[in-house]
């Protein structure tokens, strides 16, 4: 029994201290596995994190690897994000030193913010720092790129072309829903068309309504003795149409996406260094 | 006053007035007689073989018992009636001072749908009525049909009328970014001689008037020269309604007509307010008229008696239905369900 309980023990403090998963669990937004950052680099990160969270309503994470377990870096980061976040919504920023790769991939809403010149403005900006060693600053001037296009973006511009399927989709029809009001205006007329369908058939099989007309037009007969039409009046009004607003489908950005390994759809890219 | 029955010049038996064939039959030897056969044969009675015409009423004129010509019972009848079976003997008889004189009408429709036909009639309306109760209907709970002949006013009427309006026009175009929009005014005037024929108006006070004005319009096309005959093996009323009573209403509803054809000359305009309209009654002709009607008796499942009247030329049903509430609502779900989803796409899409 005792010797149970200790063989217990080990392995809880064995897993504790060593398991990797573990230690991702701990602080999901910025993870520094391959250990590059600086402790006040990693606490200037996070504010950085923290802020754009807070701005944008999305999960922002930033992550370090020296191991990819034999994926490219933007399927890791792919499959970084879906383990980690419950959120629909949110970016990743990735150092993967095993394949020596930065890579940025937006997912959700932030897929509209991160179009493929915002990626690419992204990876020009950590890439100049990561070939000077930097990786705080690598990761600092990643998500400093991520913030200007949250803040400079009009996601209704923009548009996100499947590259798997081909499919363009701007931001309308990938917003399609269904409000409240609009649920509750189907729900009166719903109750008003079957309450007046109700009442129609009661009151036809109850003589409420109709009954017999006198037939007009076979029993009644006009003869015209005089027909004048004499125009009295004449007046032209004109007014401005406003031009319709393109629905920027084919002419803001372009974000191309593809669905990862978790099923989800991301844009973004990587850059090697 | 003349309590008439019809007899075949054959073997004396009663004749009734057959809608199939539009003959007088006998229901002893078959015979079958035209009216111009009668008249031919009867020279001189034009309203078939009067059998008896004794009164012997309790009250003079307007006294409501009879004797049958055939066994002498006595025929009870309330005020109105004018052509009736005795209880006894079942003679169909006619009262013929209620159809004469004054009370003579200008013209009838005979029946054109016998009783067994009506029956039939009747059970093909209700049951292919989609909300009546399953079952509701069938023949044996019939509780009574009966063919009448109901008193009516048929008014024609000429009126001279002007119509004065304004009609609006409107044209609307686009040229580049700015929409154009011209508006005509006229002045529109009409002015015409307007007929209007077969203003029908139930004259019988005690006739429920949803149910023998449901029936209308019949084929006045069809409409005969009066002959007591065809009241023969029917029952029958007498107006107690005269036209004084319903000039106001008819001659109402005649302009309210009158407008509309006006009206209805008037084409073209996007918009159109009548601005005023005079009516003049130039000729009124005012024709009482006896009119075939089926009417049925039902006594439903729930206990409760349903009216129906037929048109007796054209078989036309009119009446209150009993509902099977669960399928009207169920339809009413059905209607509610897709009207809320149609929303929702359209929600979805727009």
């Amino acid at each position: 029994m005792r010797l149970t309980f200790r063989l217990a023990a080990v392995l809880l403090a064995l897993c504790f201290f060593l398991c990797p998963v573990g230690a991702k669990a701990q602080n999901a937004q910025l993870t520094d596995q391959a250990g590059l950052l600086a402790e006040e680099e990693g606490k200037g990160i996070a504010q950085q994190i923290k802020e754009l969270e807070k701005s944008s309503g999305w999960e922002v994470m930033a992550v370090t690897t020296e191991d990819a377990e034999g994926m490219g870096a933007q399927e890791y980061a792919e499959t970084w994000f879906d383990e980690y976040t419950e959120k629909e919504d949110g970016i990743i920023c990735l150092i993967d030193m095993d394949n020596r790769e930065i890579a940025i991939r937006a997912f959700g809403e932030s897929r509209y913010y991160i179009t493929d010149d915002r990626a690419d403005a992204i990876l020009d900006a950590g890439y100049k720092k990561i070939t000077k060693e930097d990786y705080g600053g690598t990761l600092e001037a990643m998500l400093s790129e991520a913030y200007q296009a949250y803040q400079e973006e009009n996601p209704k511009d923009n548009y996100l072309y499947n590259q798997d399927t081909g499919e363009v989709t701007d931001y309308k029809k990938g917003h399609r829903r269904i409000t409240r009001i609009e649920a509750l205006i189907a729900a009166i007329a719903a109750i008003v068309a079957g309450g007046v369908t109700a009442g129609s058939v009661i009151g036809t099989y109850r003589l409420k309504f109709g009954g017999p007309q006198y037939p007009i037009e076979k029993n009644g007969r006009i003869r015209l003795k005089s027909q004048k039409d004499r125009l009295v009046n004449q007046f032209i009004t004109h007014r401005h149409i406003p031009r319709e607003s393109s629905d920027g489908g084919s002419q803001g950005g372009r974000s191309t996406i593809h669905t990862g390994a978790g099923g989800r759809s991301s844009s973004g890219g990587s850059r090697k260094f | 006053m003349a309590v008439v029955s019809y007899k075949c010049p054959n073997c004396d038996g009663e004749l009734v007035f057959n809608p199939r064939t539009q003959k007088y039959k006998c229901e002893y030897c078959t015979s079958a007689f035209s009216q111009e056969e009668l008249s031919q044969m009867q020279p001189g009675r034009q309203e078939g073989r009067q059998e008896s015409a004794s009164l012997k009423g309790a009250g003079g004129e307007k006294g409501n018992v009879y004797s049958c010509p055939s066994c002498g019972a006595q025929i009870v009848t309330d005020d109105t009636t004018a052509a009736s079976f005795c209880y006894y003997c079942h003679n169909p008889v006619v009262l013929s001072g209620r159809v004469s004189g004054e009370f003579m009408p200008d013209k009838i429709i005979p029946f054109a749908i016998d009783k067994r036909q009506a029956t039939e009639k009747f059970l093909e309306y209700v049951q292919h009525k989609k909300f009546v109760p399953r079952a509701f209907f069938c023949k044996s709970q019939i509780e009574k049909i009966s063919g009448v002949y109901f008193p009516y006013w048929m008014v024609d009427m000429d009126l001279e009328g002007s119509m004065e309006a304004e009609g609006k026009h409107i044209r609307v175009w686009r040229s580049g970014d700015t929409e154009y929009t011209e508006t005509k005014l006229y002045q529109v005037e009409r002015a015409g001689d307007i007929h209007l024929e077969d203003l029908a108006k139930n004259a019988l006070k005690k006739a429920n008037s949803k149910l023998s004005a449901g029936v209308l319009p019949y084929d006045m096309a069809k409409a005969q020269e009066f002959h007591m005959g065809y009241l023969s093996g029917f029952l029958a009323e007498k107006r107690d309604m005269e036209q004084g009573e319903l000039e106001t209403e008819v001659r109402a509803e005649a302009k309210e007509y009158g407008e509309k054809l006006l009206k209805g000359t008037i084409h073209g305009y996007t918009a159109l307010s009548v601005k005023g309209c005079r009516l003049n009654r130039q000729r009124e002709n005012w024709e009482y008229l006896l009119l075939p009607v089926w009417t049925v008796t039902y006594k439903g499942r729930d206990g409760k008696f349903y009216y129906y009247s037929m048109n007796g030329q054209n078989g036309k049903v009119y009446g209150e239905l009993p509902i099977d509430l669960k399928k009207v609502w169920i339809l009413s779900g059905i209607v509610s369900v897709t009207v809320f989803l149609l929303g929702l796409i359209g929600g979805f899409f727009i």
